[in-house]
């Protein structure tokens, strides 16, 4: 192999969008359907838009988030006790208030159904100890997973510079997530309830519109900061057919997102 | 009644039984009791009957359709004639003669039976028929009341049995048309091909969007189906489901229109279907849609997402959702403009 050639098999070993350009990148069958997008059909990728392209990934942030508290395999029963900077938390919040816990299994349910930036900062601080040194953590597990397009600011997906993901990185993060039989329950309540150790309750909703309305919808995430714009990652099982889709500032983030995938089963049928 | 030989004993046995029924001159007069005794092929019958006071003047014909004629009565002997039409005609005479608390008579019949298996046969049959009077006050029309009664209740039975059939079938064939049995309306042999009330409403049925979804649903399977509907509806199906197609697209108003009509769209009118959800499905909020409207514009997702995506499409004067949020970041100045009309921006940050 000439000094060159190597040169050029190392960058691309280095540089996973551009292995995947080497590989044969998926095709753009759907160029308006974000500003970046993957779709997968049994772990193979079908169609594919910016795929590796660094964008804000918003509340899907809280993938990690999640694999971070699972990986920890804490008690879910431990109470996760409520900072002032968690209660001071911005965007979708349950309200919680300084001083006031949530068990482990509850600021997850709440972080993961309804995006609860509380809850997760929270949980983020439980953890690590505070925020920025479960965002080091985050990092860490970012880069053990590859995530090369990846880095994070902050634990729940604020808008930040440098707070970035990729479409493809994303779909990596969510099948390690979901690898967690817990994470997976989670992520296909369309409601729940939790309590605080005091008492207080909050009735969660979900966020993710598909779930009971696509067929074989078995959640996972939804996601919108302005910087992000809409964002999705989703699962449907169809007839042992699984379908993995992530968009990335989708601005009919719902629709395209029902769209992609009965096209993905559709795809999948054909082939079948 | 028609005698059927098995045959010329029937008639014979039918003749007798028919003693019971007064005799010819019994109408008005008070009755007594006599003793009967009849003889016909051999066979012999005892019977008290009630007979006018000075006797029967005629025997009993072999049927109750035999009419008499050539009535002559000279002193106690009356002489007549039969005859029984039909299809085992008969003719004959006979005459009887009353004496002092007796009477005898004859009665002798010629004609053609056909057996069981249509076979033409002569016959002759000659009765015998001689009476004494026991005495004793009767009423001589009792048994022919008791015989008209029976028969009306026979007849009344029969038109109840007639008309519970009818109405089953009535019955049976209206809920043929309500499921779209169409084998039983097919002309050869289908019971509901002559119920007009049936027939009326399966056409009825096959003019709505529901039946004739029913019908194309049938006719996948049952070639039958195509032929009734021709029949009935004496047109041709696919020009039926075009007409419905534009009677249904031009009522059409997004949700508002009846659901069993927009499936009818959906299914049947993919012409149609696509210009309507090209006006109704752009800015749907996702979560307010119902099921169907969710495929329909699921569908329409789908094929506009190919070209060039659900943002370029035309949306509805109103849309809803939270006009009062921030526009997104877009990247030209078009995208900012159509990004600005959108109020679909439904979720805050982590949604």
């Amino acid at each position: 192999m000439s000094r060159s050639a190597a040169a050029v098999a190392a960058l691309l070993c280095l540089w996973p969008a551009a292995a995947r350009q080497a590989e044969g990148e998926p095709p753009d069958a759907y160029p308006r359907a974000g500003k970046a997008y993957l779709v997968a059909i049994d772990g193979a990728e079908v169609w594919a838009r910016a795929a590796d392209r660094p964008l804000p990934p918003a509340s899907l942030t809280k993938l990690m988030t999640a694999l971070l508290v699972l990986e920890a395999q804490e008690d879910p029963g431990t109470w996760v006790r409520v900072s002032a900077l968690s209660a001071r938390e911005t965007g979708s919040r349950l309200g919680l208030r300084e001083g006031e816990a949530l068990s482990l299994e509850g600021a997850l349910t709440a972080t993961l159904v309804s995006s609860a930036n509380d809850a997760c900062l929270a949980l983020a601080e439980h953890v690590a100890g505070s925020g920025p040194a479960f965002v080091a953590r985050m990092n860490a597990r970012a880069q053990k997973l590859g995530l090369g397009a990846t880095h994070f600011q902050n634990p729940c997906g604020h808008d930040a510079a440098g707070h970035v993901s990729s479409a493809r990185d994303l779909l990596r993060l969510a099948r390690a997530a979901l690898a967690f039989p817990e994470f997976r329950r989670m992520v296909a309540l369309k409601e729940a309830t939790v309590a605080t150790r005091g008492g207080r309750s909050f009735a969660l909703r979900t966020h993710n519109l598909l779930l009971g309305r696509l067929r074989g919808a078995l959640g996972v995430k939804s996601g919108y900061t302005e910087g992000a714009g809409r964002c999705m990652v989703a699962l449907a099982v169809r007839d042992g057919v699984e379908v993995l889709a992530v968009l990335l500032d989708s601005p009919d983030r719902w629709w395209t997102t029902a769209a992609l995938v009965e096209l993905a089963f559709d795809e999948a049928h054909r082939h079948g | 009644m028609a005698f059927r030989f098995d045959g010329l004993l029937g008639m014979v046995v039918m003749a007798m039984a028919l003693l019971v029924a007064p005799l010819a001159g019994a109408a008005e007069e008070q009755g007594v009791w006599w003793d009967v005794t009849s003889d016909a092929m051999g066979m012999s019958t005892k019977q008290r009957l009630c007979l006018p006071e000075g006797g029967p003047t005629e025997m009993p014909p072999p049927d109750p359709g035999c009419t008499y004629s050539d009535v002559r009565t000279v002193g106690k002997r009356t002489t007549f004639r039969v005859t029984c039409t039909g299809q085992d005609a008969m003719s004959g005479s006979g005459d009887i003669t009353r004496g002092d608390g007796t009477f005898a008579g004859i009665l002798n019949m010629q004609g053609t039976m056909k057996d069981r298996k249509g076979n033409s046969q002569q016959m002759a049959v000659a009765m015998t028929m001689k009476g004494q009077r026991a005495g004793g006050a009767c009423d001589p029309n009792a048994a022919k009341k008791k015989v008209a009664a029976i028969k009306q209740q026979q007849q009344e039975l029969q038109n109840e049995m007639q008309a519970q059939a009818q109405k089953a079938n009535a019955q049976m064939c209206d809920r043929a048309a309500t499921d779209l049995n169409f084998r039983l309306f097919a002309k050869q042999g289908g019971p509901c091909a002559s119920v007009p009330a049936a027939l009326a409403k399966l056409r009825e049925i096959l003019g709505t969007f529901s039946g004739y979804t029913g019908y194309l649903r049938a006719a996948e399977g049952d070639p039958t189906a195509r032929q009734v509907y021709e029949e009935v509806m004496n047109s041709d199906p696919e020009a039926d489901k075009a007409k419905l197609c534009k009677k249904a697209a031009a009522s059409s108003s997004c949700e508002k229109t009846p659901d069993e009509v927009t499936r009818f769209l959906r299914k049947n009118c993919p012409t149609e279907m696509r210009g309507i959800a090209r006006l109704c499905c752009p800015g749907r909020d996702f979560s307010g849609v119902n099921a169907l409207w969710y495929d329909i514009c699921t569908d329409y997702a789908k094929e506009v997402l190919g070209k060039g995506g659900l943002k370029d499409q035309p949306k509805p004067a109103k849309t809803s959702g939270d006009t009062t949020r921030p526009a997104e970041k877009t990247d030209s100045p078009h995208d900012q403009a159509v990004q600005k009309a959108r109020d679909a921006l439904k979720g805050l940050f982590g949604n």
